[in-house]
């Protein structure tokens, strides 16, 4: 029951007064009394007084609630004499009744400053209703009594006066959980930033005391509601991707109780691994193992499957996507194909195949490779008008399962969360190294293919180009980019040698290595020693008829067959899927760390290169991640952070630009931004020239009102310091924790992050009197926000180019760690006597 | 001593009337300006690219001139000519700027005291009575400043203050369209004039205008082109009773007049120390003829002591907004009008100073900048008109009020007589305090 | 009853007032107030009682501050008209002189701003201070209305800004060159400004000025915000040209 929006209206407040003077009052005397000639006003406000009256046969009376509350509007004498009532229809339920808690800190507080002078101050501030006073708040025996007292007083807001938030906040937020919204307490620290740091000076300590609290009252009365969002949560989940990675996720997932969409852009689940000869250092052949694995998900009830389909759209948040889908035609129903494969033999068309690297030809159409899933034959989307013009396939088949005109289709799907495992990419710019596999130089999936049992050359290791064993092969290793990744092409190198010398006992072979990457990255070498690892600065690659020789560094190695070992490189579709799905990319353009904000994991490769064992381990990582996420019913979240006014936006795109994290977009012209990627250090609010953004918790209202209350404590010099909230108000605690002594004349304005300093608020602080400002932020290279602490750098730095001289005296900037309060105390001490001097010299 | 203080009113900004009195005799009547802005202190250490824009807020006036004389002297620093289009441009914002100024002051400053002064009202007409008048009169000249402010905005983009004049030419190519709409403008704008100047001469002209507002035959300077009456370009011209004392061109001007470091005042260095007079009436004794016989003709319907009575400048404004007004037609029958140029790019500074001089409405006006090493102007002179004027307003306003006190020792009406004096010379203040 | 106005010069180029008149609703204006005072158009000069007093021009002079206060304690309501009066105005980039606002003197109940105003903004000002209504201005930026704005905020601060004007003055090319002038690297207020020009100048080819003042702070604020945000070049850094334009920050001492 909201107390204060009934008592808003003066008609109501006289009912209520008039039934506590008569006790019963009829209906029909009511109306006379109140002068109201319809019946629906008055049933609307007897309606609106709800639990506070109620009726017996004829006439109204008070309920026990009715009764408090009538003690409670006694106690506000303006609200009993009536002059209050203009304010109260003004403001109606925004009304503050503030409640302020005095803590002594057992007699850490109350040694120092008198508590009662306190009180008395405090009790003279408007919005203050009422105050109490605990020897030590903190102590849960408080709690019952903290409630009853906010009850009875009907408040809304509390101050708390006690030590830093940092330290007791979350036991505060506890005690008044159900009774008062955790936005509307606010703390007064008076422990740490005032009576543990000005021992020395009692009075002043006071009198900054009083100050602080009324700051804390002033700030807490102009908190407006903060709006709660709830999402109902989806208990689904898109894979984009039918790898290892994506279905090991996906039978995790669908154990676990999660339906699970599994969507992939070829015809087939299995993904690159399904094309390898073998994993290293386990005895199976990777194909079985695959097969295995599409076994496991295929019988999962809760697994569905999209082959040759792709994501079209987006929309919805994390909980409740909508997605969807585009399933491009097989022009074979998989439903009727048996798989007899008489359709591929009567075919006579053919075309290199892709899953062979092109290394072989296949028909038009055709199945991926023997244990592909859904085990039924392809025909590409490319090639359709020239099977369209044939149909020699579509008459062989028995079950007609061949459809030479089906469309591509459109699904929706509704889910919580979404994975993109697509894996990687190899390096293909391999021109220098006159790759051609015609001529026996191949890269790394091309030689797997060669080993591979249902490969070319049925796992013989044989030139493509004559058919003939090599005797001698030559890998070069690490060609990639990137020097700085971790890579597997060591492992691999181990493998080959392995297959090879079972193989090929004879064969001689040579493994180059690039001394600059194994330099840059600090990597290991193979035991150097050993004559077929060669280390190069130089390495080329030149063809003298079919005959190869690799000049590294001067000396000749002919080679009968060259293996590239490629490396991983960021998937090419990444880009392209960036515009439907909203991720981020590393410096190299993998996918950078997953983030709950856009309800978006990444696993496997994608995110950089790993070997088969880290893909699983990360997969199982994430399948934690997302079961864990969907385990609610619903996903509620206080957002703490910008609240965007349309009306004042102009587009300027300055916020967007200031934005640590990509959190907000300009979406058909109009702002939008990602409450779960914002994290609310207000950098945006800093640059924003309009008044479209702001905070909702630390707003710039709130702030502007500390300095102005501030301002009122008269000795010179006074010093505001802007603090972030994670480490320059930690290191001021610190300083309080340490009791070191620095000078009262400072004032410590809480801001969830530097960057949210702008030029306006220094402005306005030495327009209040102030003659020194302080901005107090993270190290530079652990900023809580990224980079926010850089953007007020620039102001202060333009800031003090453009005042010139007398702010390059009376604006610093430092960065301290929370930890460091004794250097605190020691800039505050120095900046203070900076200031007193350049004001002794101006007079 | 003692010191009578009043405000002046219906002026373009704010002066006041000073006399000074000793033992019942006035010393002096001076024209007191209180305020100064310092332009000329502001402009220092500014980048020459934002001077012009900085120079219009000098006037609200006559703001297209202080940016087209300061445009002009710093294309002399870079030694660039603006193209045909862009001078034809120029004229036309000029024109239109001189015809809402002429107009507003003639209706709202002008008028209402030539009554009192020709003896047809005991007392100036107020607002009201001004605006229910004569309504024909009213609505044609609510009609002019309409028609000077449209002409305006239609090349300079805005009203006051313009966006197109940027150093190196005019930075706007005029469409089909906005020339015919302002053919119509100043068609109309002839129109009305023409009516206006009869109804002038018809109330006026059978009038001998008061003594107390003859000139003490000062030297009058002007630009003239070629012994034509032009505005933008041309040399200036000092002449006396008909009699030429010198032509020069304007970065000659420090021979004859110059201003000091303090800036303060303007120094001119005459033999006979006579006052100087610049403005619309000075533009028309130092040239012949207008160069149209109507306007000749309409001049000479009134006699000599009319001729040499400040009060005649009024008529004279009304005679130029009407050459003006053929003007600009003529020149928006210029082809190179629509002729798309260039706008000529300021890369190399050839020199250190420069100087633009155009006539603004209320006379001569020009501007001297000069620049340091770091391109960064260091010294700016600035003529303005009505700084020209003042020794002169003080001369007349001095001996007639002494004459007046005198005869009656009615303070009161000495006000009331310097104010008109004082309106009849249409003092910009917002450009004399610049 | 007609509504009493008093319109009153302090440090101004009348540029302002000299709008007003030449605004079409002028006559009609004329017709319908009592001016007590103006010093423009008539010669009664008292500062009496009246409904609404437009203020033109900053505070630049000891003297102006006792008007100022005298018209507040007679007036009703006291609007600021132009830039000068709401944020200081041209004269800012003064070094000697003052150049305040007028709200750092009285309490003010609205601002018109421009320099000068636009006709259309000022027209509808005054028909809502006929009517006894509050002024409505827009409370959007310059970007708001402009049509070159770019929603790709990636390319449009890409650029330094080492320019205050196009560099090359191709009548034809630089007005049809449809791209944001930060995207060129030209210095262009448009995003601290207040919208309500209709982007003249934007139009014209030449990069907003900032002349309608800024909706939040100040400008010297506003302008630092903005360009420590964006890739603004060494040699504009201190150029109090841009920083004091239109308006300086008073701070106390």
């Amino acid at each position: 029951m909201d107390i204060y929006s009934i008592l808003a209206h003066p008609f109501r407040r006289k009912i209520l007064l008039l039934l506590d003077k008569e006790s019963y009052i009829a209906y029909t005397d009511l109306m006379d009394r109140l002068g109201l000639e319809t019946t629906g006003q008055l049933n609307f406000h007897l309606k609106k007084l709800g639990t506070l009256i109620n009726k017996d046969k004829k006439s109204y009376f008070l309920t026990e609630d009715g009764k408090r509350v009538i003690n409670l509007m006694n106690i506000d004498k303006k609200i009993l004499a009536g002059e209050d009532i203009e304010y109260l229809d003004k403001v109606g339920s925004e009304i503050n009744r503030v409640g302020v808690i005095i803590c002594k800190c057992n007699t850490e507080i109350s040694n120092l400053i008198s508590i009662n002078a306190l009180e008395n101050y405090l009790k003279r501030i408007p919005n203050v209703v009422t105050v109490k006073i605990f020897d030590n708040l903190c102590q849960e025996k408080n709690m019952e009594q903290i409630t009853k007292w906010s009850k009875d007083n009907y408040l809304n807001k509390i101050v708390i006066a006690a030590c830093s938030p940092k330290t007791h906040l979350h036991i505060f937020e506890r005690i008044f959980d159900g009774v008062i919204d955790k936005v509307n307490i606010e703390i007064a620290n008076i422990r740490e930033q005032c009576c543990w740091v000005h021992q020395k000076e009692p009075t002043l300590a006071l009198k900054k005391a009083q100050i602080l609290i009324e700051a804390a009252v002033e700030r807490v009365a102009l908190q407006k509601d903060v709006q709660v969002k709830t999402v109902k949560i989806e208990k689904s989940c898109a894979i984009l991707g039918g790898g290892i990675a994506g279905m090991t996720l996906a039978s995790s997932l669908a154990k676990a109780g999660i339906k699970v969409y599994l969507i992939e852009k070829s015809p087939t689940l299995g993904g690159k691994i399904a094309r390898w000869s073998k994993i290293y250092g386990m005895g199976d052949c990777s194909i079985c193992l695959m097969s295995e694995m599409i076994g496991e998900v295929v019988k999962e009830k809760n697994v569905e499957i999209y082959t040759n389909t792709e994501i079209e759209k987006v929309s919805g948040e994390v909980g409740n996507f909508s997605i969807d889908l585009i399933k491009k035609p097989r022009y074979i129903d998989e439903k009727k194909c048996t798989g007899c494969k008489r359709c591929i033999e009567i075919c006579s068309i053919e075309k290199s195949n892709q899953y062979e690297f092109g290394l072989t030809a296949r028909k038009l159409i055709y199945i991926p490779y023997v244990q592909s899933y859904p085990y039924a034959p392809v025909i590409d989307q490319e090639d359709i008008e020239t099977c369209r013009q044939c149909r020699i396939c579509e008459r062989a088949c028995n079950n007609n399962a061949i459809d030479l005109d089906q469309k591509l289709e459109n699904i929706r799907i509704r889910v919580g969360t979404k994975v993109i495992a697509i894996g990687a990419d190899f390096y293909s710019d391999l021109k220098s190294y006159k790759y051609n596999p015609q001529n026996d130089i191949i890269t790394t999936p091309e030689f797997e293919r060669i080993l591979s049992a249902d490969g070319p050359t049925e796992g013989k290791i044989l030139k493509l180009s004559d058919g003939k064993p090599p005797k001698t092969i030559s890998i070069i290793q690490c060609l990639g980019p990137f020097d700085d990744l971790p890579e597997h092409c060591s492992t691999l190198a181990l493998k080959y040698l392995e297959s090879i010398y079972l193989q090929i006992p004879d064969c001689k072979l040579n493994i180059f290595f690039d001394l600059n990457k194994i330099r840059k990255s600090n990597g290991f070498m193979l035991d150097p020693s050993d004559e077929k690892f060669h280390y190069y600065d130089n390495i080329e690659i030149i063809e003298k008829g079919n005959k190869k020789i690799i000049i590294s560094d001067s000396e000749q190695y002919p080679s009968d067959m060259i293996v590239l070992n490629v490396n991983f490189v960021p998937n090419k579709d990444l880009k392209e899927l960036r515009k439907t799905l909203d991720f981020t990319l590393d410096d190299h353009g993998f996918m950078s760390e997953e983030t709950l904000a856009s309800g978006i994991f990444g696993v496997g490769s994608i995110k950089g290169p790993l070997d088969y064992n880290s893909v699983i381990s990360s997969s199982n990582d994430i399948a934690i991640k997302i079961i864990s996420l969907l385990s609610t019913d619903y996903l509620i979240t206080e957002f703490s952070g910008i609240e965007i006014k349309e009306e004042n936006c102009g587009l300027c795109g300055l916020c967007i630009l200031s934005c640590p994290y990509n959190a907000i977009t300009i979406e058909a012209d109009k702002i939008t931004i990602d409450k779960f990627k914002c994290k609310g250090c207000g950098t945006c609010v800093s640059v924003c020239p309009t008044n479209a953004l702001d905070l909702n918790i630390d707003t710039t209202e709130k702030i502007l009102k500390s300095i102005e209350v501030y301002s009122k404590f008269n000795l010179k010099p006074k010093i505001v310091a802007f603090c972030c909230r994670s480490c320059g108000y930690g290191a001021a605690d610190e300083a309080g924790l340490k009791k070191l002594s620095y000078n009262p004349n400072i004032f410590i304005i809480k801001v969830p992050c530097t960057g949210r300093v702008d030029a306006s608020l220094i402005f306005k602080s030495f327009k209040f009197g102030f003659d020194g400002v302080m901005i107090i932020g993270c190290r530079k290279d652990s900023c809580r926000f990224i980079n926010s602490v850089d953007q007020v750098k620039q102001k202060v730095k333009l800031l003090r180019e453009v005042l010139g001289p007398i702010a390059e005296k009376r604006i610093i900037r430092k960065s301290l760690s929370a930890v460091e309060g004794n250097k605190f105390a020691e800039i505050v001490n120095s900046f203070y006597q900076r200031l007193s001097e350049e004001i002794k010299n101006e007079t | 001593m003692k010191k009578v203080v009043d405000v002046c009113t219906r002026v373009e900004g704010h002066g006041n009337i000073k006399i000074l009195l000793q033992k019942d005799e006035i010393t002096s009547v001076n024209f007191d300006l209180e305020i100064f802005r310092g332009f000329e202190n502001l402009l220092i250490d500014k980048r020459l690219i934002d001077v012009p824009r900085i120079a219009s807020r000098i006037c609200g006036l006559c703001h297209a001139s202080q940016t087209i004389a300061s445009c002009k002297a710093i294309e002399s620093m870079y030694e660039i000519e603006p193209s045909l289009q862009s001078v034809l441009l120029r004229r036309l914002l000029m024109i239109g700027e001189l015809i809402k100024s002429h107009s507003m002051h003639f209706f709202f400053q002008a008028f209402p005291d030539l009554f009192v002064i020709l003896d047809k009202q005991p007392k100036p007409l107020s607002l009201n009575e001004l605006v229910h008048f004569d309504s024909k009169l009213t609505s044609n000249m609510y009609e002019l400043i309409k028609i000077g402010n449209e002409i305006v905005n239609l090349f300079g983009g805005k009203s006051v203050h313009l966006i197109t004049p940027i150093i190196g030419g005019i930075f706007f190519s005029p469409l089909k369209k906005e020339i015919n709409l302002a053919r119509r403008y100043l068609q109309n704008s002839i129109n009305n004039l023409k009516w206006v100047i009869e109804r002038f001469i018809e109330i006026f002209s059978q009038f001998d205008p008061p003594v107390v507002y003859s000139l003490p035959n000062p030297a009058y300077m002007g630009m003239h082109n070629d012994e034509k009456f032009d505005r933008y370009s041309g040399i200036l011209r000092l002449a006396q009773n008909n009699k030429i004392i010198a032509d020069f061109p304007v970065y000659k001007h420090s021979q004859y007049f110059d201003k000091q470091e303090d800036l303060h005042g303007i120094d001119f260095y005459l033999k006979n120390d006579q006052n100087i007079l610049v403005g619309p009436l000075a533009r028309n004794k130092i040239i012949k003829d207008y160069g149209i016989d109507e306007l000749q003709s309409y001049i000479g319907l009134f006699n000599k002591e009319w001729q040499n009575s400040i009060l005649f400048s009024n008529f004279i404004r009304l005679i130029e907004m009407l050459f003006f007004s053929y003007e600009g037609l003529s020149i928006l029958d210029e082809a190179e009008l629509i002729q798309k140029n260039d706008i000529s790019p300021i890369n190399f500074l050839k020199n250190n100073e420069g100087i633009g001089m155009v006539e603004a409405p209320r006379g001569t006006l020009i501007h001297y900048y000069h620049v340091n090493k770091k391109r960064l102007i260091d010294k700016v002179k600035l003529f303005v008109a009505t700084e020209i004027n003042l020794p002169i307003i003080d001369e007349i306003l001095t001996t007639q009020s002494q004459e007046l006190y005198e005869r009656t020792g009615d303070l009161n009406q000495i006000k009331k007589q310097a104010q008109m004096i004082i309106r009849s010379f249409d003092p910009c203040i917002s450009c004399a305090t610049h | 009853m007609k509504p009493s106005f008093l319109i009153e010069s302090l440090t101004s180029c009348s540029g302002c007032i000299s709008t007003m008149i030449s605004l079409d609703i002028f006559p009609q204006f004329l017709d319908k107030v009592n001016l007590v005072r103006c010093s423009f158009m008539r010669d009664e000069n008292n500062i009496t009682e009246n409904d609404i007093a437009l203020i033109e021009g900053c505070v630049s002079e000891e003297k102006q501050i006792d008007i100022l206060k005298n018209i507040r304690s007679k007036s009703k309501r006291v609007i600021a008209l132009g830039t000068c009066a709401a944020f200081g105005g041209m004269l800012a980039l003064s070094t000697v002189k003052q150049a305040e606002p007028i709200s750092n003197y009285i309490e003010i109940d609205g601002i018109i701003p421009g320099c000068p105003p636009p006709s259309k903004l000022l027209g509808n000002c005054i028909i809502r201070l006929l009517e006894n209504k509050d002024i409505v201005l827009p409370e959007k930026n310059v970007c708001a209305d402009c049509e070159f704005r770019t929603d790709d905020i990636e390319k449009k601060f890409k650029r330094r800004i080492n320019a205050i004007m196009p560099k090359n003055y191709n009548v034809d090319s630089e007005i049809e060159d449809k791209r944001c002038f930060l995207e060129r690297g030209i210095l262009c207020l448009g995003p601290i400004t207040r919208d309500g020009c209709e982007c003249k100048c934007i139009k014209f080819g030449l990069p907003c000025d900032g002349c309608m003042g800024p909706i939040k702070n100040d400008f010297t604020s506003n302008t630092i915000n903005f360009l420590s945000t964006v890739n603004l070049a060494k040699g504009l850094r201190k150029y109090k040209g841009i920083f004091y334009r239109y308006s300086k920050p008073k701070t106390k001492r």
